[in-house]
């Protein structure tokens, strides 16, 4: 039966592709997408594993951020192989001449080994080691471009960097274990380790990060070596990091970009799927007499189904391969727009388990939507040849429905199964079925309200037959109203969701800071300066307010007597575990403390250690009044006894501590101020000008300006995100365009039949504006009502954010929706307008 | 005497002079009508028959106003159609001529209630409904008003497309095979309809047919042959 039926099948494709280019287009577009984004995240991480030494800086990294490695613990590393030295820290650099300009920069100090691997590039062209000399009694420095502008200077100008002077010799054009772009953080600039004294930077408490890059030279292995650091020095308290984490911060950014990008590949493909499902449905619905004249020559039910899914299966594999072929060129394509963004080139290459989890996706896709349609064909009756009213309607047998569900199961398993955040794609398999059953729920509802406002006279449409027309078209069967709800409306729905999201993004930047929050803060005021600091601060006019506290830098090591790392702790509060918090310590509450549970300690405090928590996570972490929390500063663990519960809202950014130890716990740490300070708007440059004349070692930030780099990082992944979502939103627009399509012929039929009954063209260009414009204006406010509510739960409920909603957003995604639709409406309908009556009328 | 003064004095319902028509086809031109000449009066009842392919439908074409001649001209109820554009022939026809067609050309989506008011609808009638069924009534149809065509048997739909041809009571009717599509019994009560529809309403009726039997009951009987009118003779119903 099967080499009959694939006869027969590939006899009736010889009609070549024709009303199967939408069908293509939908599967083409989905496997792409996932396709393209699993290659591109498998290329660039092909191009860090082949980079991971210069991203790395050696075969093994050891990293210690409030001391220098010991002599036993350099030779230890020496041991092994060559040993180079570095030393980071946030700091302030300024410009030597006296109105030149000021920037927060990210300091590298370095030795003479550095780098062990790469090469860092700089212009004017020379070797780092005469960028960072000493030339005429003043050291280099090699600075990021963007820095000239900044502090208003040229090369081989002068600037200063806490009390040090260097001279800017070279401009950094690759570094090359920098992971991240300077737009993404500070500037940077690289000095020798030699000149740094000179900068006064590096006191006890500063916030600095000691780097020990190793390369190993054949005595061990890289893994060997960690091995040996790790059991010799178990007290060391370094973070060992090897090649396979040369990168681990941009691999999970890449990780959580290629889930976004795969969730979209989804939503397109789910969308695609529609269209897949009216393509094979229309193609079907015009072979009814083929199929009814197959059975009258005695085809059973099975092998028609057999002959249709060959060819759906046939077609559905041509639309992968395009999909497959746009995949495998997507890295060579994409890569170069990246360059700024990642720290190395991708890996040009084939990826086939990328391309073939595509593939998977492709044919899971393809079977779901296409099933319903072909077991439906199956049962059209041989009468169909003589009655056509009857065939068409009616329920697939019970097997395929079984088939169906066993089908969208396996589906949704696989999204599941192949995601790198399991839990996250589940959920999205559940948000997309929910809203695909909403969609549904509202096409449906939009078809009920259409059938009763066109029936009946004296009704809303009587006496407006081109109203009625468009009405009935709107819910007569295989109308195309469900189609296109469904499938534009989850696209436009995922944009609406992601343009609300930004915009309450945005509004929390720009109006979320209370009228009392501060202007500026300062970080790395030392002990000693703090009363300075606060007079000094106080007499520049405009300032209102001065709040120092004391910052010791610490990491929460265990909770109420568990290791932290075998704690159970609420994800939604473990950042709080992860690496060194700044903690502070103070005899009296802050000025704007809420205690929500216990009371804050007396001047009278015995031997026991007491601690300040935020209540949210103290919750997190399962702890209540009375219970531990330890905490390791410097190498020292000091375990505090939690007295009160603190209700912190960080949204105020007024100065805030998760935890506040009672000044006897922190005695003898060593510890760095840091202080907000309240002013009117326009002082905060004579404030940091007063500052940095008489305390260069204190870091600047001004809120204005943080809150300004805030808004242009999210302003330009908001615009990825747009587009990359649009991905979504095209496969929609396809799906429109090939209902559209589908229904061509009927319009132009609709169009001569109204014209022989007296109907002028603006009476028939009425009928398809009041069509396209109600299915336009119905898609478009459920898209809008889905959209909203998501993005209101996301913002309220994961996010915890207080809920803005923007009217004219909403109501402008309404309108484009309507003028799409009508676009796509008209394009297929114009051509209806002037279509010649006489040849459709004549007898057949 | 004229063929056509024993029915009026008025000017002709229908008057054709040296009509021609000629379509491009995929071999190049072809000459469908070669200067027909046909003048109808207000009220009379025109036959028209002829071999498949002789030009009988495009003839009717021609008097809807639903094709352009090549050359010589169509005046209908003393209105020149050169001188309507596309929507001036639309209006025209929305309020002088009626259509029936072998495939009944209802639309799909409307019942038939709402069918037959279209074109009443379209002329702004505040009776369209009520003329509408009245006029289903007439066709024997009032239990089916709110049926689909899909729902209707094909003398029912053709009795639909009778009703909305008739029912803003055009001048003239034009009819192309309306039974073609129709078993004989069914065939037979579409005629007798349309006829008793045609003397009610005093209607110019264009029927076209393959049956001689159905021509002879009009008045004049017309016969097509190589886009040209062979012979016009009167019926012997008329004489």
């Amino acid at each position: 039966m099967f080499t009959i039926a694939r006869r027969i099948a590939f006899r009736e494709l010889r009609g070549g592709l024709r009303g199967f280019r939408i069908f293509l287009a939908c599967l083409a577009l989905g496997v792409a997408a996932i396709g393209g984004a699993a290659s591109l995240n498998e290329s660039v991480k092909a191009g860090i594993a082949s980079n991971a030494q210069p991203l790395l800086g050696g075969d093994l990294q050891a990293r210690l951020s409030h001391r220098t490695a010991n002599e036993e613990e350099l030779s230890a590393m020496r041991r092994a192989g060559s040993v180079s030295y570095q030393l980071q820290l946030r700091s302030m650099a300024r410009s030597a001449a006296e109105d030149g300009g000021r920037s927060l920069i990210e300091l590298k100090a370095v030795d003479g080994a550095y780098p062990l691997y790469g090469v860092t590039e700089v212009e004017p062209a020379m070797p780092l080691a005469d960028v960072l000399a000493v030339k005429d009694g003043v050291p280099g420095a090699a600075i990021d471009p963007s820095l000239l502008a900044r502090l208003k200077i040229q090369i081989g100008d002068q600037i200063k960097i806490g009390e040090g002077t260097f001279q800017a010799r070279a401009v950094i054009t690759k570094e090359p274990d920098r992971l991240v772009a300077p737009t993404m953080s500070g500037p940077r600039v690289l000095i020798a380790t030699t000149a740094l004294p000179a900068t006064e930077l590096v006191q006890q408490g500063s916030l600095l990060q000691h780097i020990y890059n190793i390369r190993t030279e054949g005595r061990e292995t890289a893994d060997q070596l960690r091995e040996r650091l790790t059991r010799d020095f178990p007290d060391a308290a370094w973070r060992l990091r090897g090649l396979n984490q040369a990168a681990q911060g941009i691999e999970s950014f890449l990780d959580n970009v290629t889930l976004f990008l795969t969730l979209v590949g989804m939503t397109a493909l789910l969308t695609g799927g529609i269209g897949v499902a009216n393509a094979v449905s229309t193609y079907l619905a015009a072979r009814m007499n083929t199929i009814a004249t197959l059975k009258c020559l005695g085809a059973p039910a099975r092998m028609i189904f057999m002959i249709y899914a060959i060819q759906i299966a046939a077609l559905a594999s041509i639309g992968i391969a395009i999909g497959l072929v746009i995949a495998a060129v997507v890295p060579p394509l994409a890569l170069p727009f990246l360059a700024e963004l990642l720290p190395v080139g991708g890996e040009i290459g084939i990826y086939p388990v990328a391309l073939a989890r595509a593939a998977v996706f492709g044919v899971l896709t393809a079977a779901v939507f296409a099933l319903w349609p072909l077991a439906k064909a199956r049962d059209i009756p041989p009468v169909a040849l003589f009655r056509q009213a009857l065939a068409g309607g009616g329920r697939p047998p019970l097997r395929y429905l079984v088939l169906l569900a066993i089908l969208g199961a396996g589906l949704a398993g696989f999204a599941i199964a192949t995601a790198e955040n399991v839990k996250f794609a589940a959920q999205f398999v559940a948000g997309a079925a929910v809203a695909l059953v909403l969609f549904r729920i509202a096409a449906v509802g939009v078809m009920r309200l259409a059938a009763s406002l066109a029936r009946g006279r004296g009704g809303f449409a009587a006496g407006k037959p081109t109203l009625r027309l468009a009405l009935a078209n709107l819910h007569r069967p295989g109308s195309p109203t469900t189609a296109v709800v469904l499938s534009l409306g989850l696209g436009l729905s995922v944009l609406v969701a992601i343009a609300l999201l930004e915009t309450n993004l945005d509004a929390r930047i720009t109006n979320g800071m209370p009228a009392d929050a501060p202007s500026m803060f300062f970080i790395d005021i030392q002990p000693q300066q703090t009363e300075d600091f606060t007079s000094l601060v106080e007499q520049v006019p405009g300032v209102r307010k001065v709040t120092t506290a004391s910052m010791i830098r610490g990491r929460i090591t265990k909770i109420n007597g568990v290791k932290a790392e075998d704690a159970n702790i609420d994800p939604d509060v473990r950042w709080a575990i992860r690496g060194e918090r700044g903690l502070s310590q103070s005899a009296d509450p802050p000025e704007n403390a809420r205690i929500v549970d216990g009371t804050w300690w007396g001047p009278e405090l015995g031997d026991e250690h007491l601690v300040s928590m935020d209540s949210v996570v103290a919750k997190g972490m399962g702890l209540k009044l009375g219970q531990t929390i330890s905490v390791d500063v410097l190498g020292v663990e000091i375990t505090a006894v939690i007295a009160n519960l603190r209700d912190i809202r960080w949204q105020s950014g007024a100065m805030n501590f998760t935890l506040i130890f009672s000044p006897n716990a922190m005695a003898g740490a060593p510890q760095m101020y840091i202080a907000t300070v309240n002013s009117d708007t326009g002082s905060e440059d004579r404030i940091e000008q007063a500052v940095m004349a008489s305390m260069p070692n204190v870091t600047v930030i001004q809120v204005r300006e943080a809150l300004e780099l805030l808004r242009n990082v999210l302003g330009s992944l908001s615009i990825a995100v747009r587009i990359t979502a649009s991905v979504a939103l095209v496969a929609g627009a396809l799906v429109l365009a090939g209902a559209i399509a589908a229904g061509h012929s009927r319009r132009i039929y609709e169009a001569v039949v109204l014209k022989v009954l007296g109907a002028t063209r603006r009476d028939v260009t009425r009928a398809f504006l009041f069509e396209y414009g109600l299915l336009g204006l119905a898609t478009g406010v459920i898209a809008a009502g889905v959209g909203t509510i998501a993005a209101w739960a996301i913002v309220t409920k994961i996010m915890r954010l207080e809920w803005t909603f923007d009217g004219l957003l909403t109501l402008e995604v309404i309108v484009a929706c309507v003028v799409v639709t009508l676009l796509a409406g008209f394009s297929g309908t114009w051509r209806a307008l002037g279509a010649k009556a006489a040849p459709l009328l004549r007898n057949e | 005497m004229s063929v056509m003064s024993r029915f009026s004095a008025d000017p002709a319902a229908i008057q054709l002079d040296g009509v021609h028509l000629t379509l491009e086809g995929p071999a190049g031109p072809v000459n469908i009508l070669k200067g027909v000449d046909l003048s109808v009066a207000q009220g009379a009842a025109v036959g028209i028959v002829g071999p498949s392919g002789s030009g009988k439908t495009t003839l009717l074409m021609l008097i809807a106003g639903l094709e352009r001649v090549s050359r010589g001209n169509v005046r209908i109820a003393g209105t020149d159609y050169a001188k309507l554009n596309e929507d001036g022939l639309a209006l025209f026809r929305r309020d002088h001529i009626g259509i029936v067609f072998q495939s009944f050309h209802l639309i799909p989506t409307m019942t038939a209630l709402e069918n037959v008011a279209v074109p009443l609808e379209f002329a702004g009638r505040s009776d369209a409904f009520d003329r509408a069924e009245a006029q289903l009534r007439a066709v024997g149809l009032g239990h089916r008003i709110t049926h689909y065509p899909g729902q209707l048997s094909g003398g029912e739909q053709q009795r639909v497309a009778l009703a909305r041809a008739f029912a803003a009571e055009p001048k003239i009717l034009l009819a192309d095979e309306p039974t073609g599509n129709l078993d004989g019994a069914t065939g037979h009560q579409i005629i007798e309809l349309l006829f008793d529809l045609h003397k009610r309403s005093n209607t110019t009726l264009v029927l076209i047919t393959h049956d001689m039997g159905l021509a002879a009951r009009c008045d004049r009987t017309v016969h097509i042959a190589d886009g040209l009118i062979a012979r016009d003779s009167l019926s012997s119903a008329a004489e």
